[in-house]
């Protein structure tokens, strides 16, 4: 038979544990900030390659790449436009991995990203072209890209 | 009564600039982390409907 006293300390002990549990938890658990930091550097990444489709355009119309309309320069947009859509496919992933991403999963998720968006950046890196701006700009968004991967390894669990 | 006043006066003057340059920090950080997925998502649609078109053979 539980006496009254007893069963009190046993909701006394109970309640301290949980409170233990908690308190321990909350010191190896992420903020949300982390994973809110994380999205927004996918996010920026998604804007980058953005950048690149549309400059590849600009160029294409521009003349740059040579007539507008000649195969020859119909050829380099093709080219230039096929490593952006790879990359991006594999930006997708990590948008929808970062749509994913739970503080408690922070480390792992963060890592995911990483690779998706540095098979990004080696898919961009690829693109053999003899078109000095496209090169410069396909090698600023892989700059800008790998600086997001920088800064995503950064963010620290709370 | 007259400190008292004085007081919630004081209170009220210190409180809102504070309150004001809160209010802008969540202005300028705005988005929600749906809205930055949401962003990422159009962007990446944009993209791939870019490059879509432009790995076609039309001029």
């Amino acid at each position: 038979m539980t006496t009254p006293i007893r069963l009190a300390r046993r909701q006394l002990a109970t309640l301290m544990m949980v409170a233990l549990v908690t308190y321990l938890g909350s010191g190896f658990a992420c903020s949300s900030s982390d994973v809110s930091k994380v999205k927004k550097k996918v996010a920026d990444a998604a804007a980058i390659l953005n950048t690149a489709a549309k400059s590849n355009r600009s160029l294409y119309q521009s003349g740059v790449y040579g007539v507008v309309g000649s195969p020859e320069a119909i050829s380099k947009r093709q080219k230039v436009a096929t490593v952006i859509h790879q990359a991006n496919e594999y930006l997708s992933l990590a948008v929808e991995r970062a749509a994913n991403l739970q503080a408690s999963d922070l480390e792992v998720g963060k890592s995911d990203i990483v690779k998706l968006l540095q098979q990004a950046t080696g898919v961009l890196n690829s693109l053999n072209i003899d078109n000095e701006n496209i090169r410069l700009v396909l090698q600023s968004e892989v700059t800008a890209i790998n600086a997001a991967v920088t800064l995503t390894l950064a963010i620290k669990g709370a | 009564m007259a400190a008292t006043l004085v007081g919630i006066i004081g209170a009220i003057n210190t409180l809102t600039p504070l309150a004001t340059q809160l209010i802008n920090q969540l202005r300028q950080s705005g988005e929600t982390d749906e809205q930055v997925i949401a962003r990422a998502r159009a962007l990446v649609q944009e993209t791939r409907q870019i490059t879509t078109e432009d790995m076609g053979d039309q001029a």
